[in-house]
């Protein structure tokens, strides 16, 4: 109490050398700002390719049962620089057909992470892979979904979002219309996407893909890629319903042969572009079915294999109840 | 009456009450001119160093912000605290610092809560700093010898660091210093043993753990009374002490949460909690531990106080007046070692003690008169200060002049500036008090402390949309599980510093709900 004077006139020392505070630290990252959307999928009819090894199955075997699968409009695949070879007479197809061609762009630098042979063998080859095909599309606008499982791929890294904010850039500066693959509602969860498809260069894309080649059902798909959506400025995205007619396999940590090429599948619902829920592009069959996953469940190959297309057909509930009876009749050739 | 029959005394009363008041002052300022001629040049640079900078350095953590909350919650709401009381700290601390706000419109004053409470934690340095000078006379020291315990405890690095966080143990110390100041009275009267039994039960009402020291000053008091009246004293000043101390448990009582039982939270439920369950440190003397870390972080700051306080224990034995003293510091030791919880903070209790324990050593070399001891007190007095000289400058610099705003002072400008105040965020404890109170965010943000802690938050939690919390919460799952998985569903929108003191705001998607 003897201190009392002292002290006030201490703290009035004190208080006048204090300035206001200033921000000297800035936020990082800057505000984004994102690409106007172009709905590419409004009132616009898919394109169906009668060039397809299951459509040459169905004919040379006469099986009239893959009308489920080969009357559908799938996704094309461009795993290698022989593959874009085809695009122009898709590009051209689908130009006179008026309908919208559906590419899958799966050729990225080490795409599965474990085998630096897989895909382009570098960056800059990706890139001029990515020019070439920006050459062969010419004139037509097309959707490409971009390379499925890169963006949660355990071996994403700076590199690759730089790769493929790159290639993003190139297909939308040209017309296209791109959605980057997201993976799936049980996979990685949605933060940690978001941040990804940001760093991948998601502003620029038109969205991003859900659940290609993997069985989750729609309505899971769709919960997870609303959610995500909002975390990456209200993107559109499309739904893989290709093989989700049974939802996923039972998850079984000892065995993934459930996941390949399991017993239990079924085809999904039909595309759709009707886009009838918020934030929802369409749904696209973007694996196409009866390919096979792989060397698992009594295949050899990645290649067209029938029994794969009976299991999705006989379990499949949109499919009538005679082709369902006929494709489980079938004597696979 | 004339004058002539008035006695000396009287005379003053003629006076008008402001020449009387300007008489007192002189003869107080003669009767202490060579005191103030020590003290006053120290508390002026120990306010000045403690006070400059203090708004931008050090970063902010977490238990400033909680104690601020419940100062404001008790000034403006009534209540112990914003939350459900959870009697994890008896609430003295943040009384004084709701009177201090109440007195001096405090959380108004200042543009944010912990720049008050730096303000509150300067008042408090300043007071136990002139505290300590005068339990080192009371101690027999010379004002010089007393001088230096003052400089040491006042700008050691460790002190001005930890000084200026808004701690408890910050606003305990003064009245522990007065504790043992008035128990160490010349006077040895019952008035003085009480103060000192009231001051310690307000140090204890302040930060509980204080408690055991209880001992030291026992043994100070016991030590320092007359044995005529011993009895009358020691009965007198341990029964207001304890009446003082029961009102903690009495209020408990009062709001039926003294025992633990389902649906409440309790005081000695909490007790048990703390003392028992809550995760040891480990010990001092294990290597790799997190009691032994943190002692590396605090011998970062300042050896010499610390281990030089360590070091000057046994001078006890040749001064029965310093035993209680170095009993304190002891006691304080012995907690690092005892394989329980250390809080952070801890390190706040050992540095009075270690000054004037050093200092002490000062005065008992110096002993008699005697020239060659004076001079060998004198040049361990220099070394001392040369220690010092040498190795605190370079520590206390950048507490003085960063000027970079703390990364959570930054965040919470930027939330304040882009985020709609009727969004629900989950914020740092440091920014709760602005964002509710300056920046009137509604409904009110949640505390991350309480997040997963406080039963009634989970019942209400319906959405969360922004984060606000330093790196390293949203990375530790036992931090919060409601956070870690909150997180899993947003992106950063605003980031500030690097690593796991650095603070990144989240915005969490609309479409997920906890």
């Amino acid at each position: 109490m003897r201190l009392a004077p002292t002290l006030a006139v201490f703290l009035m020392v004190v208080a006048g050398c204090a300035s206001p505070a200033e921000t000297t630290l800035h936020p990082d990252p800057p505000a984004r700002t994102y690409a106007a959307l172009q709905h590419p999928f409004r009132g616009a009819s898919l394109y169906l390719d009668r060039d397809s090894t299951a459509q040459r199955y169905e004919t040379a075997q006469g099986a009239a049962w893959l009308g489920p699968i080969t009357g559908t409009p799938q996704a094309r695949w461009l795993n290698s620089a022989q593959d874009v070879a085809a695009v122009p007479r898709l590009a051209e197809d689908a130009r006179q057909q008026g309908s919208l061609l559906v590419l899958v762009a799966y050729n990225l630098p080490n795409r599965g992470c474990t085998d630096h042979r897989e895909g382009a063998p570098d960056p800059e080859a990706y890139q001029r892979w990515i020019g070439s095909l920006v050459k062969a599309l010419g004139g037509t606008r097309a959707v490409v979904v971009m390379e499925p499982d890169a963006v949660p791929a355990d071996c994403f890294d700076a590199t690759r979002a730089a790769t493929l904010r790159q290639a993003i850039g190139t297909l939308v500066d040209a017309g296209q219309y791109v959605y980057l693959d997201a993976g799936h509602s049980h996979w990685k969860s949605s933060g940690e996407t978001a941040e990804r498809l940001l760093a991948a260069g998601i502003e620029k894309a038109e969205g991003f893909a859900v659940n290609v080649s993997n069985r989750q059902t729609t309505d899971d798909s769709y919960r997870w890629g609303r959610e995500l959506s909002d975390l990456v400025g209200d993107r559109e995205f499309v739904i893989d319903t290709s093989r989700n007619g049974l939802g996923p396999p039972p998850d079984d940590p000892k065995d993934d042969k459930e996941w390949c090429n399991p017993a239990k599948q079924a085809l999904g619902q039909r595309p759709s572009t009707a886009g009838d829920r918020p934030g929802l592009a369409a749904l696209l069959w973007i694996k196409r079915p009866g390919e096979s996953d792989g060397p698992c469940g009594g295949e050899t190959t990645y290649f067209f294999a029938p029994r794969q297309a009976r299991n999705l057909i006989v379990n499949a509930a949109w499919v009538d109840a005679p082709t369902r009876a006929a494709a489980g009749r079938s004597a696979l050739g | 009456m004339t004058l002539a029959n008035l006695a000396p005394t009287d005379v003053r009363q003629l006076l008008s009450v402001r020449r009387r008041l300007l008489i007192g002052a002189q003869e107080w300022l003669r009767r202490h001119a060579h005191t103030l001629t020590v003290l006053a040049p120290i508390l002026v640079v120990t306010a000045l160093v403690r006070g400059i900078g203090m708004s931008t350095f050090p970063r902010y953590v977490d238990d400033p912000g909680t104690y601020l909350s419940q100062a404001w919650s008790l000034q403006y709401e009534g209540t112990l605290s914003p939350y459900s009381y959870f009697y994890d700290h008896a609430p003295a601390g943040w009384i004084q610092i709701a009177l201090w706000s109440m007195l001096t419109d405090g959380f108004d004053r200042h543009d944010s809560a912990i720049g008050f409470g730096n303000e509150c934690m300067l008042i408090a340095g300043v007071v136990s700093t002139a505290l300590v000078f005068a339990l080192g006379r009371r101690l027999g020291f010379s004002r010089w010898v007393a001088g230096l315990a003052t400089v040491l405890f006042a700008l050691s690095p460790l002190a001005v660091l930890y000084g200026r966080w808004t701690f408890l143990d910050n606003l305990a110390t003064p009245w522990l210093l007065a504790a043992f100041v008035l128990a160490l009275s010349p006077k040895r009267s019952i008035l003085a043993g009480t103060g000192a039994a009231l001051c310690f039960a307000m140090a204890a009402l302040t930060k509980e753990t204080l408690l055991v020291l209880l001992p030291a000053l026992a043994w100070a008091l016991w030590r320092n009374t007359d044995p005529r009246n011993r009895a009358q004293v020691l009965t007198v000043a341990a029964g207001a002490g304890a009446l003082l101390m029961a009102l903690y448990p009495l209020f408990a009582l009062f709001k039926g949460e003294l025992f633990e039982g389902p649906g409440h939270n309790s005081l000695l439920g909490t007790a048990a909690w703390q003392l028992a369950e809550r995760e040891s440190s480990g010990s001092l003397l294990t290597a790799d531990s997190p009691m032994r870390d943190l002692f590396s972080d605090w011998l970062a700051q300042d050896k010499l106080l610390l281990l030089g306080g360590l070091a000057s224990v046994p001078v006890a034995v040749f001064a029965g007046r310093l035993r209680p003293i170095a009993l304190t510091l002891v006691i304080g030791w012995l907690l690092m070692v005892r394989d329980g919880y250390v809080p952070f903070m801890h390190v706040i209790t050992l540095l009075p003690w270690s000054a004037l324990l050093i200092a002490g050593a000062v005065h008992v070399v110096a002993g008699s008169d005697r020239r060659w001891r004076v001079g060998a007190a004198a040049a361990l007095a220099v070394v001392v200060l040369a220690v010092a000289a040498i190795t605190w400058p370079g520590r206390l610099a950048p507490m003085m002049t960063t000027r970079d705003v703390p990364t959570m002072r930054a965040a919470e400008l930027w939330v304040a500036d882009n985020v709609p105040r009727d969004k629900v965020l989950v914020v740092h404890d440091s920014i709760w008090v602005d964002l509710v109170h300056r920046y009137r965010f509604e409904p009110r943000p949640i505390m991350v402390s309480k997040l997963d802690t406080d039963p009634a938050v989970q019942e209400r939690l319906t959405r969360i949309d922004y984060l606000v919390v330093p790196e390293w919460y949203v990375g530790n799952p036992s931090a919060s599980p409601t956070l870690v998985e909150a997180h899993k569903h947003a992106v950063p929108v605003a980031s500030f510093g690097d690593g796991s003191d650095g603070v990144r705001v989240y915005r969490v998607s609309r479409y997920w709900s906890p």
